[in-house]
Protein backbone atom coordinates (compact mmCIF):
# COMPACT_ATOMS: atom_id res chain seq x y z
CA UNK A 1 0.00 0.00 0.00
CA UNK A 2 1.02 3.57 -1.07
CA UNK A 3 2.39 5.22 2.00
CA UNK A 4 0.66 8.61 2.74
CA UNK A 5 2.50 11.73 1.21
CA UNK A 6 2.85 14.77 3.18
CA UNK A 7 -0.01 16.54 0.94
CA UNK A 8 -2.08 13.32 1.89
CA UNK A 9 -1.67 14.46 5.00
CA UNK A 10 -1.68 18.20 4.62
CA UNK A 11 -5.67 17.70 2.99
CA UNK A 12 -6.80 14.96 5.45
CA UNK A 13 -5.82 17.62 8.98
CA UNK A 14 -7.79 19.88 7.20
CA UNK A 15 -10.55 18.23 6.69
CA UNK A 16 -10.55 16.67 10.05
CA UNK A 17 -10.54 20.77 10.97
CA UNK A 18 -13.56 20.84 8.78
CA UNK A 19 -15.13 17.61 10.54
CA UNK A 20 -14.42 19.48 13.96
CA UNK A 21 -15.74 22.70 13.38
CA UNK A 22 -18.69 21.26 11.77
CA UNK A 23 -19.13 19.88 15.27
CA UNK A 24 -18.55 22.81 17.81
CA UNK A 25 -20.84 24.86 15.38
CA UNK A 26 -24.07 22.34 15.00
CA UNK A 27 -23.40 22.81 19.15
CA UNK A 28 -23.21 26.40 18.88
CA UNK A 29 -26.48 26.28 16.67
CA UNK A 30 -28.96 23.80 18.05
CA UNK A 31 -27.38 24.41 22.05
CA UNK A 32 -27.69 28.04 21.90
CA UNK A 33 -23.58 28.36 22.84
CA UNK A 34 -21.75 31.76 22.29
CA UNK A 35 -18.95 31.98 20.06
CA UNK A 36 -16.41 32.66 22.91
CA UNK A 37 -17.61 29.07 24.24
CA UNK A 38 -17.47 27.34 20.68
CA UNK A 39 -13.80 29.10 19.95
CA UNK A 40 -12.67 27.31 22.93
CA UNK A 41 -14.18 24.06 22.40
CA UNK A 42 -12.79 24.64 19.15
CA UNK A 43 -9.56 24.92 19.93
CA UNK A 44 -9.31 22.11 22.59
CA UNK A 45 -10.95 19.64 20.12
CA UNK A 46 -8.19 20.96 17.49
CA UNK A 47 -5.55 20.39 19.89
CA UNK A 48 -7.01 17.16 20.84
CA UNK A 49 -7.06 15.70 17.51
CA UNK A 50 -3.47 17.20 16.61
CA UNK A 51 -1.90 15.17 20.11
CA UNK A 52 -3.94 12.43 18.88
CA UNK A 53 -2.15 12.48 15.61
CA UNK A 54 1.28 12.62 17.02
CA UNK A 55 0.22 9.83 19.21
CA UNK A 56 -0.40 7.82 16.44
CA UNK A 57 2.48 8.24 14.50
CA UNK A 58 4.80 8.03 17.09
CA UNK A 59 3.70 4.56 18.14
CA UNK A 60 3.78 3.91 14.53
CA UNK A 61 7.15 4.84 14.38
CA UNK A 62 7.77 2.95 17.61
CA UNK A 63 6.50 -0.26 16.16
CA UNK A 64 8.16 -0.05 12.73
CA UNK A 65 11.46 0.56 14.99
CA UNK A 66 10.69 -2.40 16.69
CA UNK A 67 10.52 -4.77 14.09
CA UNK A 68 14.44 -3.72 13.27
CA UNK A 69 14.01 -3.85 9.80
CA UNK A 70 14.78 -0.20 9.26
CA UNK A 71 11.86 0.90 7.11
CA UNK A 72 9.81 2.73 9.48
CA UNK A 73 12.19 5.79 9.80
CA UNK A 74 12.80 5.14 5.57
CA UNK A 75 8.82 5.12 5.35
CA UNK A 76 8.37 8.19 7.89
CA UNK A 77 11.29 10.48 5.59
CA UNK A 78 9.25 8.94 2.47
CA UNK A 79 6.50 10.51 3.77
CA UNK A 80 8.22 14.53 3.45
CA UNK A 81 10.99 14.33 1.03
CA UNK A 82 11.11 13.18 -2.76
CA UNK A 83 11.88 9.34 -3.14
CA UNK A 84 14.13 10.51 -5.77
CA UNK A 85 16.82 13.54 -6.00
CA UNK A 86 15.87 16.99 -7.67
CA UNK A 87 17.82 16.61 -10.88
CA UNK A 88 18.51 20.16 -12.84
CA UNK A 89 15.73 19.89 -15.43
CA UNK A 90 13.02 19.13 -12.44
CA UNK A 91 14.46 21.42 -10.37
CA UNK A 92 13.90 24.26 -13.28
CA UNK A 93 10.68 23.40 -13.70
CA UNK A 94 9.91 23.22 -9.74
CA UNK A 95 11.67 26.63 -9.38
CA UNK A 96 9.02 27.96 -12.31
CA UNK A 97 6.27 26.82 -10.40
CA UNK A 98 7.03 28.09 -7.13
CA UNK A 99 7.50 31.84 -9.12
CA UNK A 100 3.88 31.61 -9.99
CA UNK A 101 2.84 30.11 -6.41
CA UNK A 102 4.53 33.02 -5.16
CA UNK A 103 3.15 35.76 -8.39
CA UNK A 104 -0.35 34.19 -7.06
CA UNK A 105 0.17 34.47 -3.48
CA UNK A 106 1.62 38.43 -4.36
CA UNK A 107 -2.21 38.84 -6.27
CA UNK A 108 -4.05 37.89 -3.49
CA UNK A 109 -2.38 39.94 -1.03
CA UNK A 110 -2.90 42.74 -3.23
CA UNK A 111 -6.74 42.53 -2.78
CA UNK A 112 -6.97 44.20 -5.90
CA UNK A 113 -9.71 41.49 -7.77
CA UNK A 114 -11.66 40.03 -4.69
CA UNK A 115 -15.12 39.42 -5.56
CA UNK A 116 -17.71 39.55 -3.24
CA UNK A 117 -20.94 40.24 -5.17
CA UNK A 118 -22.76 37.31 -4.01
CA UNK A 119 -21.13 36.58 -0.74
CA UNK A 120 -21.51 37.97 2.82
CA UNK A 121 -18.61 35.43 4.24
CA UNK A 122 -16.55 38.49 5.66
CA UNK A 123 -19.75 40.26 7.30
CA UNK A 124 -21.26 36.85 9.14
CA UNK A 125 -17.83 36.44 10.29
CA UNK A 126 -17.72 39.30 12.29
CA UNK A 127 -21.31 39.14 13.18
CA UNK A 128 -20.66 36.15 14.89
CA UNK A 129 -17.50 37.62 16.56
CA UNK A 130 -19.02 40.98 17.52
CA UNK A 131 -22.64 39.08 18.59
CA UNK A 132 -21.17 36.45 20.50
CA UNK A 133 -22.83 34.11 18.94
CA UNK A 134 -23.57 32.18 15.78
CA UNK A 135 -26.33 33.43 13.05
CA UNK A 136 -27.92 35.27 16.16
CA UNK A 137 -27.85 38.72 14.35
CA UNK A 138 -28.80 39.24 9.78
CA UNK A 139 -24.94 39.76 9.05
CA UNK A 140 -26.24 42.44 6.30
CA UNK A 141 -27.58 44.61 8.51
CA UNK A 142 -26.50 43.57 12.53
CA UNK A 143 -30.10 43.55 13.39
CA UNK A 144 -31.86 40.22 14.72
CA UNK A 145 -33.29 38.16 11.80
CA UNK A 146 -37.07 38.93 11.03
CA UNK A 147 -37.66 35.83 9.24
CA UNK A 148 -34.76 33.31 9.70
CA UNK A 149 -32.68 31.37 7.32
CA UNK A 150 -32.10 28.70 5.30
CA UNK A 151 -31.41 25.52 7.75
CA UNK A 152 -28.87 23.80 4.75
CA UNK A 153 -27.11 27.25 4.78
CA UNK A 154 -27.18 27.87 8.72
CA UNK A 155 -25.57 24.46 9.22
CA UNK A 156 -22.09 25.23 6.77
CA UNK A 157 -19.14 25.81 9.05
CA UNK A 158 -16.77 27.82 7.20
CA UNK A 159 -17.72 31.44 8.89
CA UNK A 160 -17.38 29.83 12.36
CA UNK A 161 -13.70 28.21 11.51
CA UNK A 162 -13.21 32.25 9.86
CA UNK A 163 -14.31 33.48 13.06
CA UNK A 164 -12.10 31.00 15.18
CA UNK A 165 -8.85 32.09 12.91
CA UNK A 166 -9.99 35.47 13.69
CA UNK A 167 -10.26 35.22 17.45
CA UNK A 168 -6.92 32.94 17.83
CA UNK A 169 -5.08 35.42 15.55
CA UNK A 170 -6.55 38.91 16.43
CA UNK A 171 -6.72 39.88 12.70
CA UNK A 172 -9.73 41.38 10.99
CA UNK A 173 -12.72 39.53 9.54
CA UNK A 174 -11.93 40.73 6.36
CA UNK A 175 -8.12 39.52 6.60
CA UNK A 176 -8.82 36.54 7.57
CA UNK A 177 -11.56 36.11 4.86
CA UNK A 178 -10.12 37.96 2.02
CA UNK A 179 -6.27 37.14 2.62
CA UNK A 180 -5.10 34.56 4.95
CA UNK A 181 -8.11 31.86 3.89
CA UNK A 182 -7.30 32.52 0.12
CA UNK A 183 -3.48 31.96 0.64
CA UNK A 184 -4.03 28.71 2.14
CA UNK A 185 -6.57 27.34 -0.17
CA UNK A 186 -4.27 28.25 -2.78
CA UNK A 187 -1.55 26.32 -1.18
CA UNK A 188 -4.29 23.44 -0.33
CA UNK A 189 -5.25 23.67 -3.78
CA UNK A 190 -1.14 22.38 -5.06
CA UNK A 191 -1.18 20.04 -2.30
CA UNK A 192 -4.01 18.75 -4.14
CA UNK A 193 -2.39 18.42 -7.71
CA UNK A 194 0.85 17.30 -6.49
CA UNK A 195 -1.12 13.81 -5.20
CA UNK A 196 -2.78 13.90 -8.69
CA UNK A 197 0.30 14.46 -10.27
CA UNK A 198 1.89 11.33 -8.42
CA UNK A 199 -0.92 9.20 -9.45
CA UNK A 200 -0.68 10.58 -13.44
CA UNK A 201 3.20 10.30 -13.27
CA UNK A 202 4.25 7.88 -11.04
CA UNK A 203 7.50 7.27 -11.93
CA UNK A 204 8.32 10.60 -13.27
CA UNK A 205 9.06 13.39 -11.83
CA UNK A 206 10.03 15.88 -13.91
CA UNK A 207 6.61 15.29 -15.53
CA UNK A 208 5.03 15.70 -12.05
CA UNK A 209 7.13 18.60 -12.06
CA UNK A 210 5.69 20.15 -15.04
CA UNK A 211 1.78 19.29 -14.27
CA UNK A 212 1.99 21.44 -11.14
CA UNK A 213 3.89 24.25 -14.08
CA UNK A 214 0.87 23.59 -16.55
CA UNK A 215 -2.29 23.58 -13.50
CA UNK A 216 -0.41 26.58 -11.75
CA UNK A 217 -0.53 27.92 -15.55
CA UNK A 218 -4.24 27.35 -15.95
CA UNK A 219 -4.84 28.93 -12.93
CA UNK A 220 -3.28 31.88 -14.24
CA UNK A 221 -5.01 31.77 -17.27
CA UNK A 222 -8.75 31.04 -16.00
CA UNK A 223 -8.70 34.03 -12.93
CA UNK A 224 -10.85 36.12 -15.12
CA UNK A 225 -13.48 33.68 -15.73
CA UNK A 226 -16.24 33.82 -13.44
CA UNK A 227 -16.74 30.03 -12.16
CA UNK A 228 -12.83 29.33 -13.44
CA UNK A 229 -10.13 27.36 -10.91
CA UNK A 230 -8.20 30.14 -11.49
CA UNK A 231 -11.07 32.96 -10.70
CA UNK A 232 -12.03 30.94 -7.42
CA UNK A 233 -8.72 30.51 -6.35
CA UNK A 234 -7.26 33.81 -7.09
CA UNK A 235 -10.84 36.24 -6.56
CA UNK A 236 -12.68 34.58 -3.79
CA UNK A 237 -10.58 31.76 -2.35
CA UNK A 238 -12.78 31.85 0.89
CA UNK A 239 -15.73 29.82 -0.31
CA UNK A 240 -16.53 27.03 0.44
CA UNK A 241 -17.48 25.95 -3.94
CA UNK A 242 -13.25 27.03 -4.24
CA UNK A 243 -12.33 24.60 -1.25
CA UNK A 244 -14.55 21.77 -2.95
CA UNK A 245 -13.43 22.57 -6.77
CA UNK A 246 -9.48 23.24 -6.09
CA UNK A 247 -8.93 21.29 -2.94
CA UNK A 248 -11.19 18.56 -2.57
CA UNK A 249 -12.20 17.77 -5.79
CA UNK A 250 -8.28 16.97 -7.43
CA UNK A 251 -7.53 15.30 -4.31
CA UNK A 252 -10.60 13.38 -4.85
CA UNK A 253 -9.80 12.12 -7.92
CA UNK A 254 -6.19 11.17 -7.24
CA UNK A 255 -8.08 8.85 -4.00
CA UNK A 256 -10.19 7.63 -6.64
CA UNK A 257 -6.93 6.51 -8.49
CA UNK A 258 -5.13 5.10 -5.61
CA UNK A 259 -8.63 3.29 -4.44
CA UNK A 260 -8.91 4.47 -1.27
CA UNK A 261 -12.09 4.93 -0.73
CA UNK A 262 -12.56 5.87 2.52
CA UNK A 263 -10.32 8.49 2.43
CA UNK A 264 -12.99 9.68 -0.85
CA UNK A 265 -15.51 9.60 1.77
CA UNK A 266 -14.00 11.73 3.57
CA UNK A 267 -14.20 14.76 1.02
CA UNK A 268 -17.59 14.08 0.73
CA UNK A 269 -18.25 14.59 4.00
CA UNK A 270 -16.30 17.43 4.44
CA UNK A 271 -18.51 19.20 0.92
CA UNK A 272 -21.63 18.55 2.88
CA UNK A 273 -19.96 20.48 5.52
CA UNK A 274 -19.04 23.33 3.71
CA UNK A 275 -21.26 23.90 0.32
CA UNK A 276 -25.01 24.13 0.22
CA UNK A 277 -25.52 20.60 -1.86
CA UNK A 278 -28.62 18.61 -2.48
CA UNK A 279 -28.81 16.78 1.11
CA UNK A 280 -25.27 15.99 0.75
CA UNK A 281 -25.44 14.70 -2.73
CA UNK A 282 -23.31 17.31 -4.34
CA UNK A 283 -20.13 17.19 -6.84
CA UNK A 284 -17.61 14.77 -4.61
CA UNK A 285 -20.40 12.22 -4.41
CA UNK A 286 -20.96 12.50 -8.47
CA UNK A 287 -17.09 12.73 -9.00
CA UNK A 288 -16.89 9.31 -6.49
CA UNK A 289 -19.50 7.70 -7.97
CA UNK A 290 -18.22 8.49 -11.50
CA UNK A 291 -15.23 7.32 -11.07
CA UNK A 292 -15.72 3.92 -9.79
CA UNK A 293 -18.02 3.32 -12.38
CA UNK A 294 -15.66 4.59 -14.96
CA UNK A 295 -13.02 2.08 -13.14
CA UNK A 296 -15.52 -0.89 -13.39
CA UNK A 297 -16.18 0.27 -16.97
CA UNK A 298 -12.72 0.21 -18.22
CA UNK A 299 -12.48 -3.20 -16.16
CA UNK A 300 -15.43 -4.99 -18.09
CA UNK A 301 -14.14 -3.59 -21.14
CA UNK A 302 -10.25 -4.29 -20.53
CA UNK A 303 -11.37 -8.03 -19.75
CA UNK A 304 -13.99 -8.84 -22.82
CA UNK A 305 -10.59 -7.31 -25.10
CA UNK A 306 -8.47 -10.03 -23.37
CA UNK A 307 -11.67 -12.68 -23.83
CA UNK A 308 -11.80 -12.11 -27.32
CA UNK B 1 -38.09 22.12 -16.80
CA UNK B 2 -38.26 24.34 -19.77
CA UNK B 3 -36.63 27.35 -17.46
CA UNK B 4 -34.27 25.03 -15.98
CA UNK B 5 -33.77 24.32 -20.35
CA UNK B 6 -33.30 28.00 -21.04
CA UNK B 7 -30.47 28.63 -18.58
CA UNK B 8 -28.60 25.97 -19.35
CA UNK B 9 -28.94 26.98 -23.18
CA UNK B 10 -27.93 30.44 -22.27
CA UNK B 11 -25.28 29.71 -19.42
CA UNK B 12 -23.16 27.33 -21.82
CA UNK B 13 -23.52 30.58 -24.55
CA UNK B 14 -22.58 32.80 -21.52
CA UNK B 15 -19.54 30.40 -20.82
CA UNK B 16 -18.32 30.25 -24.36
CA UNK B 17 -18.16 33.81 -24.81
CA UNK B 18 -15.92 34.71 -22.31
CA UNK B 19 -12.68 32.26 -23.14
CA UNK B 20 -12.33 29.04 -25.09
CA UNK B 21 -11.24 26.88 -21.83
CA UNK B 22 -14.07 24.27 -22.69
CA UNK B 23 -12.45 24.13 -26.24
CA UNK B 24 -8.94 23.93 -24.65
CA UNK B 25 -10.45 20.90 -22.24
CA UNK B 26 -12.05 18.79 -25.42
CA UNK B 27 -8.22 19.50 -27.33
CA UNK B 28 -6.70 18.06 -24.70
CA UNK B 29 -9.14 15.40 -24.31
CA UNK B 30 -8.73 14.62 -27.88
CA UNK B 31 -5.20 13.94 -27.87
CA UNK B 32 -5.05 11.75 -24.80
CA UNK B 33 -7.45 9.51 -26.14
CA UNK B 34 -6.21 9.36 -30.12
CA UNK B 35 -2.93 11.20 -29.37
CA UNK B 36 -0.91 8.80 -28.21
CA UNK B 37 -0.12 5.06 -28.50
CA UNK B 38 -1.46 4.07 -25.26
CA UNK B 39 -4.37 5.13 -23.59
CA UNK B 40 -2.94 5.89 -19.53
CA UNK B 41 -5.85 6.40 -17.11
CA UNK B 42 -8.94 5.32 -18.99
CA UNK B 43 -11.34 5.49 -16.31
CA UNK B 44 -10.34 9.55 -15.10
CA UNK B 45 -10.53 10.05 -19.25
CA UNK B 46 -13.87 7.99 -19.62
CA UNK B 47 -15.15 9.98 -16.76
CA UNK B 48 -14.33 13.43 -17.49
CA UNK B 49 -15.19 13.28 -21.47
CA UNK B 50 -18.96 11.71 -20.09
CA UNK B 51 -19.06 14.66 -17.97
CA UNK B 52 -17.85 17.42 -20.35
CA UNK B 53 -20.38 16.30 -22.59
CA UNK B 54 -23.25 16.28 -19.72
CA UNK B 55 -22.57 19.81 -19.08
CA UNK B 56 -22.76 20.79 -22.72
CA UNK B 57 -25.69 19.02 -24.39
CA UNK B 58 -29.01 21.53 -22.86
CA UNK B 59 -30.93 18.74 -21.13
CA UNK B 60 -28.19 16.79 -19.35
CA UNK B 61 -26.70 20.28 -18.03
CA UNK B 62 -30.79 21.26 -16.91
CA UNK B 63 -30.74 17.42 -14.97
CA UNK B 64 -26.63 18.49 -13.75
CA UNK B 65 -28.25 21.78 -12.55
CA UNK B 66 -30.86 20.65 -10.74
CA UNK B 67 -29.04 18.29 -8.91
CA UNK B 68 -26.84 21.13 -7.83
CA UNK B 69 -29.79 22.32 -6.12
CA UNK B 70 -30.76 25.01 -8.50
CA UNK B 71 -29.38 27.62 -6.15
CA UNK B 72 -26.16 27.52 -8.39
CA UNK B 73 -25.43 29.47 -11.84
CA UNK B 74 -24.51 27.37 -15.16
CA UNK B 75 -21.19 27.92 -14.61
CA UNK B 76 -21.42 25.55 -11.72
CA UNK B 77 -22.17 22.57 -13.04
CA UNK B 78 -18.31 22.51 -14.34
CA UNK B 79 -17.23 21.68 -11.18
CA UNK B 80 -18.05 18.42 -12.29
CA UNK B 81 -15.73 18.31 -14.85
CA UNK B 82 -11.83 18.26 -13.46
CA UNK B 83 -10.48 20.58 -16.40
CA UNK B 84 -7.82 22.20 -14.93
CA UNK B 85 -5.94 18.73 -13.91
CA UNK B 86 -7.09 16.95 -17.00
CA UNK B 87 -5.81 19.77 -19.47
CA UNK B 88 -2.76 20.43 -17.44
CA UNK B 89 -2.19 16.33 -18.00
CA UNK B 90 -2.93 16.76 -21.26
CA UNK B 91 -0.51 19.69 -21.81
CA UNK B 92 2.04 17.94 -20.23
CA UNK B 93 2.10 14.78 -22.52
CA UNK B 94 1.74 17.51 -25.49
CA UNK B 95 5.15 19.06 -24.25
CA UNK B 96 7.09 15.40 -23.16
CA UNK B 97 5.79 14.92 -27.20
CA UNK B 98 7.57 17.93 -28.51
CA UNK B 99 10.57 17.84 -25.73
CA UNK B 100 11.38 14.15 -24.85
CA UNK B 101 12.37 14.12 -21.53
CA UNK B 102 12.38 17.81 -21.42
CA UNK B 103 16.67 17.47 -21.59
CA UNK B 104 18.45 21.11 -21.11
CA UNK B 105 20.13 20.19 -24.13
CA UNK B 106 17.25 20.47 -26.43
CA UNK B 107 15.71 23.62 -26.09
CA UNK B 108 16.16 24.72 -29.05
CA UNK B 109 13.39 22.18 -30.24
CA UNK B 110 11.23 22.29 -26.65
CA UNK B 111 11.28 25.81 -25.88
CA UNK B 112 9.53 27.12 -29.44
CA UNK B 113 7.10 24.13 -28.93
CA UNK B 114 6.51 25.21 -25.09
CA UNK B 115 5.60 28.87 -25.78
CA UNK B 116 3.45 28.11 -29.16
CA UNK B 117 1.68 25.41 -26.44
CA UNK B 118 1.40 28.76 -23.92
CA UNK B 119 0.09 30.89 -25.94
CA UNK B 120 -2.23 28.77 -26.75
CA UNK B 121 -3.44 28.59 -23.92
CA UNK B 122 -3.36 32.04 -22.69
CA UNK B 123 -5.57 32.80 -25.97
CA UNK B 124 -8.17 30.04 -24.66
CA UNK B 125 -8.63 31.87 -21.55
CA UNK B 126 -10.81 34.94 -20.66
CA UNK B 127 -8.34 37.64 -21.46
CA UNK B 128 -9.55 40.04 -18.49
CA UNK B 129 -12.55 40.18 -20.14
CA UNK B 130 -15.03 38.12 -17.48
CA UNK B 131 -18.26 39.57 -18.46
CA UNK B 132 -18.74 40.44 -14.92
CA UNK B 133 -19.23 43.53 -13.13
CA UNK B 134 -15.99 45.02 -12.09
CA UNK B 135 -17.70 45.52 -8.22
CA UNK B 136 -15.30 46.76 -5.95
CA UNK B 137 -12.72 49.50 -6.09
CA UNK B 138 -9.89 49.05 -4.18
CA UNK B 139 -9.82 53.31 -3.69
CA UNK B 140 -13.68 53.29 -2.97
CA UNK B 141 -12.79 50.81 -0.40
CA UNK B 142 -9.67 52.69 1.10
CA UNK B 143 -11.89 55.86 1.29
CA UNK B 144 -15.15 53.89 2.85
CA UNK B 145 -12.71 52.83 5.18
CA UNK B 146 -11.33 56.16 6.24
CA UNK B 147 -14.75 57.90 6.16
CA UNK B 148 -15.97 54.77 8.51
CA UNK B 149 -13.22 55.63 10.49
CA UNK B 150 -14.07 59.06 10.85
CA UNK B 151 -17.63 58.24 12.03
CA UNK B 152 -16.67 56.19 14.56
CA UNK B 153 -14.59 58.54 16.11
CA UNK B 154 -17.05 61.48 16.12
CA UNK B 155 -19.76 59.39 17.02
CA UNK B 156 -20.36 59.98 20.98
CA UNK B 157 -23.04 57.28 21.31
CA UNK B 158 -22.20 53.41 22.12
CA UNK B 159 -25.21 52.16 19.78
CA UNK B 160 -24.02 53.08 16.17
CA UNK B 161 -27.09 52.88 13.41
CA UNK B 162 -25.74 54.19 10.05
CA UNK B 163 -27.54 55.31 7.40
CA UNK B 164 -25.95 56.27 4.80
CA UNK B 165 -25.30 56.53 0.64
CA UNK B 166 -24.54 52.92 -0.62
CA UNK B 167 -20.53 53.50 -1.46
CA UNK B 168 -20.27 53.63 2.26
CA UNK B 169 -23.01 50.82 3.13
CA UNK B 170 -21.07 48.26 1.13
CA UNK B 171 -18.35 48.58 3.80
CA UNK B 172 -19.82 49.39 6.74
CA UNK B 173 -20.16 45.70 8.07
CA UNK B 174 -17.02 44.41 6.92
CA UNK B 175 -15.24 47.23 8.05
CA UNK B 176 -16.85 47.14 11.67
CA UNK B 177 -19.34 44.85 12.69
CA UNK B 178 -20.33 46.49 15.71
CA UNK B 179 -22.09 49.37 13.13
CA UNK B 180 -25.62 48.81 12.60
CA UNK B 181 -27.12 49.33 9.44
CA UNK B 182 -31.24 49.69 8.74
CA UNK B 183 -30.70 48.38 5.13
CA UNK B 184 -27.36 45.91 3.62
CA UNK B 185 -25.65 44.98 0.71
CA UNK B 186 -28.31 43.04 -0.39
CA UNK B 187 -30.69 46.08 -0.91
CA UNK B 188 -28.99 46.32 -4.17
CA UNK B 189 -26.88 43.01 -4.27
CA UNK B 190 -30.22 40.89 -4.74
CA UNK B 191 -28.56 37.71 -4.93
CA UNK B 192 -27.46 38.11 -1.02
CA UNK B 193 -31.00 37.65 -0.35
CA UNK B 194 -30.74 33.41 -1.31
CA UNK B 195 -29.31 33.60 2.26
CA UNK B 196 -31.87 34.73 4.51
CA UNK B 197 -35.92 34.80 4.36
CA UNK B 198 -35.63 38.31 5.57
CA UNK B 199 -37.10 41.28 3.21
CA UNK B 200 -37.11 44.90 3.11
CA UNK B 201 -40.71 46.73 3.90
CA UNK B 202 -41.46 49.27 1.38
CA UNK B 203 -40.13 51.99 3.74
CA UNK B 204 -36.84 50.49 3.33
CA UNK B 205 -36.98 50.80 -0.20
CA UNK B 206 -38.20 54.25 0.31
CA UNK B 207 -34.84 55.11 2.37
CA UNK B 208 -32.73 53.58 -0.37
CA UNK B 209 -34.53 55.20 -3.02
CA UNK B 210 -34.44 58.51 -1.45
CA UNK B 211 -30.37 58.31 -0.39
CA UNK B 212 -29.45 57.29 -3.55
CA UNK B 213 -31.75 59.11 -5.64
CA UNK B 214 -29.90 62.49 -4.18
CA UNK B 215 -26.97 61.27 -6.03
CA UNK B 216 -28.92 60.10 -8.98
CA UNK B 217 -26.94 56.36 -8.61
CA UNK B 218 -28.41 53.46 -10.39
CA UNK B 219 -30.67 51.93 -8.13
CA UNK B 220 -29.65 47.84 -8.52
CA UNK B 221 -32.72 45.67 -7.70
CA UNK B 222 -34.59 48.25 -5.89
CA UNK B 223 -37.79 48.79 -7.57
CA UNK B 224 -38.31 52.77 -8.20
CA UNK B 225 -41.46 54.29 -6.93
CA UNK B 226 -42.39 58.06 -6.14
CA UNK B 227 -39.28 59.40 -4.30
CA UNK B 228 -40.27 60.09 -0.58
CA UNK B 229 -39.79 63.31 1.30
CA UNK B 230 -36.96 64.38 3.47
CA UNK B 231 -39.02 64.58 6.67
CA UNK B 232 -41.13 61.38 5.92
CA UNK B 233 -37.31 59.46 5.25
CA UNK B 234 -36.16 60.83 8.43
CA UNK B 235 -39.05 59.25 10.41
CA UNK B 236 -38.49 56.07 8.82
CA UNK B 237 -34.96 56.47 9.78
CA UNK B 238 -35.67 56.84 13.14
CA UNK B 239 -38.58 54.15 13.38
CA UNK B 240 -35.39 51.73 11.87
CA UNK B 241 -33.22 52.73 15.25
CA UNK B 242 -31.26 55.07 12.90
CA UNK B 243 -28.84 56.82 15.42
CA UNK B 244 -26.20 58.76 12.69
CA UNK B 245 -27.60 59.86 9.02
CA UNK B 246 -24.36 60.83 5.99
CA UNK B 247 -25.08 62.73 3.33
CA UNK B 248 -23.19 63.38 0.10
CA UNK B 249 -21.47 66.81 0.74
CA UNK B 250 -23.54 68.06 -2.50
CA UNK B 251 -26.37 67.33 -1.50
CA UNK B 252 -28.62 70.64 -2.34
CA UNK B 253 -28.33 72.62 1.09
CA UNK B 254 -32.47 72.45 0.94
CA UNK B 255 -32.25 69.11 1.10
CA UNK B 256 -29.87 69.37 4.65
CA UNK B 257 -31.80 71.92 6.11
CA UNK B 258 -35.22 69.89 5.85
CA UNK B 259 -33.39 67.07 7.33
CA UNK B 260 -32.18 69.40 10.59
CA UNK B 261 -35.45 70.28 11.33
CA UNK B 262 -36.99 67.26 10.74
CA UNK B 263 -34.27 65.88 13.37
CA UNK B 264 -33.42 68.71 15.73
CA UNK B 265 -29.73 68.46 14.72
CA UNK B 266 -27.14 70.98 13.38
CA UNK B 267 -25.37 68.90 10.10
CA UNK B 268 -21.57 68.72 9.89
CA UNK B 269 -19.01 68.02 7.54
CA UNK B 270 -17.05 65.09 7.40
CA UNK B 271 -15.08 64.05 4.91
CA UNK B 272 -16.67 64.69 1.81
CA UNK B 273 -20.05 64.03 3.53
CA UNK B 274 -23.12 65.74 5.82
CA UNK B 275 -22.74 64.05 9.13
CA UNK B 276 -26.17 64.15 11.53
CA UNK B 277 -26.43 62.72 14.82
CA UNK B 278 -27.29 63.15 18.33
CA UNK B 279 -30.81 63.39 18.10
CA UNK B 280 -33.37 62.36 21.30
CA UNK B 281 -36.07 59.58 20.15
Amino acid sequence: METHRFSDWFITSEIIMIGLTEGVHLCGLLFGWTFSRCALFLGAAAGAALAFGLCIRIIKRHKRRKSRDGRGFYACRQAFVPQEAIGGGEGLLYALFLFEVLSQLIFIRMGNTVYVERDMTAETVGSFLAADGIYRVNPMTGLPYQAGMPFRIKILCLPTLYAGICRVTGFDPATVVQFIVPEITLISCYAAFSALGRCLFPQDQKKRACFLVAAAFLVWTGSCGFGMDGFNLLCCGWRGETIRNCVLAPWLLSLCLRRKWKSAALCVLAEACIVWTLYGFGVCVALMLGMAAAQQCCKALSGKGRGR
Amino acid sequence: MTELLRKAWLGWTDYIDYGKMAALLTAALLFLWFGRRRVENKPLLLYTTIMTVCCVLPPTAAALMAYQTKFYDYQWIWSLVPMTAVTAWGTVLLLAEIWPDFKPEQWRKGLPGAALVAAVVILCGPLGGSGLDKGRQPEEKTYAYSVLEAVKETFPGERLCLWAPREIMEYAREADPEILLPYGRNMWNIALNAYAYDSYDERMTAMYQWMEGLQGSDLGGAAVSVPAAPESCAGYALDAGVTCILLPEDTEPGTVRELEKALEVEARKLEGYWIFYGWTD
